[in-house]
């Protein structure tokens, strides 16, 4: 044997002697069924989960005080209920429900203008590498109707597409920018209800709350650069 | 003096030590429980203190923005005490279940339902969580509770992977050997921020293990069919844990003497079906969601196709049309496993080597290498049923476990050998186990998809017109 059974070994004693583990089994199954029939505790299935614990926990605990102490954390489970905050509701995925194309998008509006404005700080460092590639990236649905300007320069959306996870996905060369700022605005093309994905990206307090991000990578190295949304109406669509 | 626990039965003892003797010491004990120190220390500080949820930064686009979302996006973002936050829409309903489970009232009146997609199949980790919260001063941060549950789950399967190799290795080091790798092991180090808990399934596959092996073998049969009841129930709602710990208990018992084997087999059989009957009582109280449901699987309807397709396949007839385990023609063999076990040899190829000398030399090691496929199979069930072709590296786990306790039984031998070579070459084959462990940024581009090379070695994320990034 080994000479020296650990701290935990003691706890738990050793197997096959005991006072028996039905008796733990029986009081556990007598506190549960207690507080189910005095109204106490009416939830089958947390009653349920917790006397298969106990039923394992009185195949680990062989001494007395011990399955005791058990036997008393378990009551105070089944009685006491754990005070945990609201989250409010909680959306399934778009995936996990097929056909649900307006969950987790914004539209964008009728004569509306998204406007982000990318600060590049830090790209200096890698601006003037051979192998840089830079790319702006926007996810939704219906973006063949999206019309993306990228510093000035309108483009269809509907070239740069390509599928991802069931959205569209465009991915706009950047070409090799020097740090500055890049200004991104989002219209739709008219008759065109483009879409953007919710991508909420949230550091602190700050909420960046739409999957338009520009992204630089040069051999190990990526940056990413997140920006807030401006919105405004544009005229003449 | 009587044996502190009894050791595993029907297994070829090992030749360095009986199970009850007194096996040699040497000081590499004393350097193996230092290390374990050392490596449980090092985990905490740099990985569980670290507030880096890989999982969700996999599921944003920092690392494979060009192929897809990993596991659902976060929708929605929270108030936390540390500040706004968005977490993985897929395991939010963790959270959520937690509501579910501190209902009071009965199951017409009950105003929270078990949700989400697994919602079910993952109630153990809101039931972890609220047992936690019972503690004073923890409902202040629930989110808090969700990183200590990860904690405890991690120290829990340390400590049960010594007790599993103490059970099946006579000498003194196989189970440090096995405490260590598990400390390191990359499903628990690269989630201790997440919600998801996958690492359960795999964690509960070792407390059942240590129940059956050390503490079931002597009880009678009426209590360990109550207890393994017990065990399969609760398994049922830890990701998978009932179906690792029922898969490994049926290909043990082939080691089992004959009428215990059969028994074993039976008893199983029972505690299963018992446990089965047991929840689908509580599925149709409560409705609760099944993933079998919501993906439209059927196992019948899969055996069927898999052997129709098979049939097809031997008497050389075009199988593109036809289905083999909820994948389309040959996809299962061509790119399924192919992919299942380029992502297994890419962790694990050390300890896997170690494993197979172990065939040949240590025969107490032998029942573990062997189960290594088939609870890889097992583990990979999950991604089948969906009919995803993508490599999960925490489904892995439970053959990890069996590769990590075989190899841990051959480097116990060797540290066991007079001379310091044998020694010292087991030290060296640890060390270089635990360094394939050690880098995260790899890890988590195994562990979530996509592959390794996705991930860069610098990442840097600019928020607005914020001053200093945030470098992951």
């Amino acid at each position: 044997m080994k000479p020296n059974p650990s701290i935990i070994d003691r706890l738990v004693g050793p197997s096959g002697r005991l006072y028996g583990p039905w008796p733990t089994v029986g009081v556990s199954t007598a506190i549960f069924g207690a507080a189910y029939l005095c109204g106490i505790n009416r939830n089958l299935l947390y009653l349920s989960m917790l006397l298969s614990v106990a039923i394992m926990m009185s195949v680990v605990l062989r001494r007395g005080w011990a399955a005791l102490v058990g036997l008393g954390v378990c009551a105070f489970l089944a009685c006491v209920p754990a005070k945990v905050a609201e989250l409010g509701t909680l959306y399934p995925a778009p995936r996990d429900r097929p056909g649900a194309e307006n969950m987790w998008v914004t539209a964008i509006g009728e004569g509306e203008t998204w406007t982000y404005e990318f600060t590049l700080a830090g790209l200096v460092k890698i601006a003037g590498n051979a192998d840089l590639t830079g790319f702006l990236y926007i996810d939704g649905r219906n973006l063949s109707g999206l019309v993306v300007s990228v510093q000035g320069e309108a483009l269809e959306g509907g070239p740069f597409i390509v599928k991802k996870n069931g959205l569209d996905h465009i991915a706009i060369p950047l070409g090799n920018p020097k740090a500055g700022t890049v200004t991104v605005s989002l219209r739709g093309a008219p008759q065109a209800a483009p879409r953007i994905f919710h991508g909420p990206e949230v550091h602190g307090s700050s909420v960046y709350g739409d999957a338009v991000w520009l992204e630089f990578t040069s051999g190990q190295d990526r940056k990413i650069y997140e920006a807030t949304r401006t919105m405004a109406a544009s005229g003449g669509r | 003096m009587q044996p502190a626990q009894q050791k595993s039965q029907g297994i070829p003892n090992d030749p360095i030590g009986q199970p009850g003797g007194n096996p040699p010491r040497n000081p590499v004990q004393l350097i193996l429980g230092i290390g374990l120190l050392g490596v449980m220390l090092g985990v905490f500080l740099s990985y569980a203190r670290s507030s880096v949820d890989w999982e969700i930064l996999q599921t944003k686009h920092y690392w494979s923005a060009e192929k897809w979302y990993y596991g659902g996006y976060a929708a929605q973002y929270f108030e936390t005490p540390k500040g706004y936050e968005t977490f993985i829409s897929e395991g939010l309903c963790n959270y959520t279940n937690m509501l579910a489970l501190q209902e009071q009232l009965p199951a017409g009146r009950a105003r929270h339902p078990v949700q989400g997609f697994p919602g079910t199949e993952r109630l153990a980790t809101p039931f972890l969580v609220s047992a936690l919260l019972h503690a004073p001063g923890e409902s202040a941060n629930a989110w808090g509770a969700f990183w200590q549950a990860n904690v405890l789950l991690w120290i829990l399967s340390v400590y049960l992977a010594y007790k599993v190799a103490a059970l099946f290795f006579a000498d003194r080091f196989s189970p440090w050997f096995a405490a260590i790798f598990v400390a390191l092991y990359p499903a628990l180090t690269v989630t201790f921020n997440a919600i998801k808990q996958q690492p359960l399934g795999t964690a509960y596959l070792l407390l059942g293990m240590y129940l059956f092996e050390g503490r079931l073998g002597k009880a009678g049969l009426p209590f360990k069919a109550v207890a393994l009841t017990a065990i399969m129930f609760f398994g049922q709602f830890a990701d998978g844990g009932w179906c690792f710990l029922a898969a490994f208990i049926f290909l043990r018992a082939w080691w089992l003497p004959g009428r215990e084997r059969w028994a074993t087999i039976l008893w199983l059989g029972a505690a299963v079906g018992v446990s089965g009957l047991w929840l689908a009582w509580l599925r149709s109280l409560y409705h609760l969601p099944s993933v079998t449901h919501a993906l439209g699987f059927s196992f019948g309807r899969m055996l069927g196709e898999s052997w129709t397709m098979l049939a097809s396949w031997f008497s050389g007839a075009d199988v593109s049309q036809l289905w083999f385990l909820n994948l389309s023609g040959a996809t299962f063999f061509s790119v399924f496993w192919p992919a299942i076990c380029e992502g297994f040899l890419s962790i694990h190829a050390v300890l896997l080597i170690v494993a197979v000398a172990g065939l040949f030399f240590v025969p107490r090691t032998r029942m573990f290498t062997v189960l290594v496929l088939p609870m890889l199979f097992v583990g990979h069930l999950g991604t089948i049923m969906a009919g995803w072709l993508f490599y999960y590296g925490y489904a892995s786990f439970p053959a990890a476990v069996m590769v990590i306790l075989a190899a841990s039984g051959v480097l116990g031998r060797l540290a066991g050998r007079e001379g310091l070579l044998p020694r010292a070459a087991a030290l060296a084959l640890a060390a270089s186990v635990c360094l394939t462990f050690t880098d995260l940024k790899k890890q988590a581009g195994i562990y979530y998809g996509q592959g390794a090379g996705y991930y860069r070695r610098n990442v840097e994320v600019r928020y607005g017109n914020e001053t200093e990034p945030v470098d992951y």
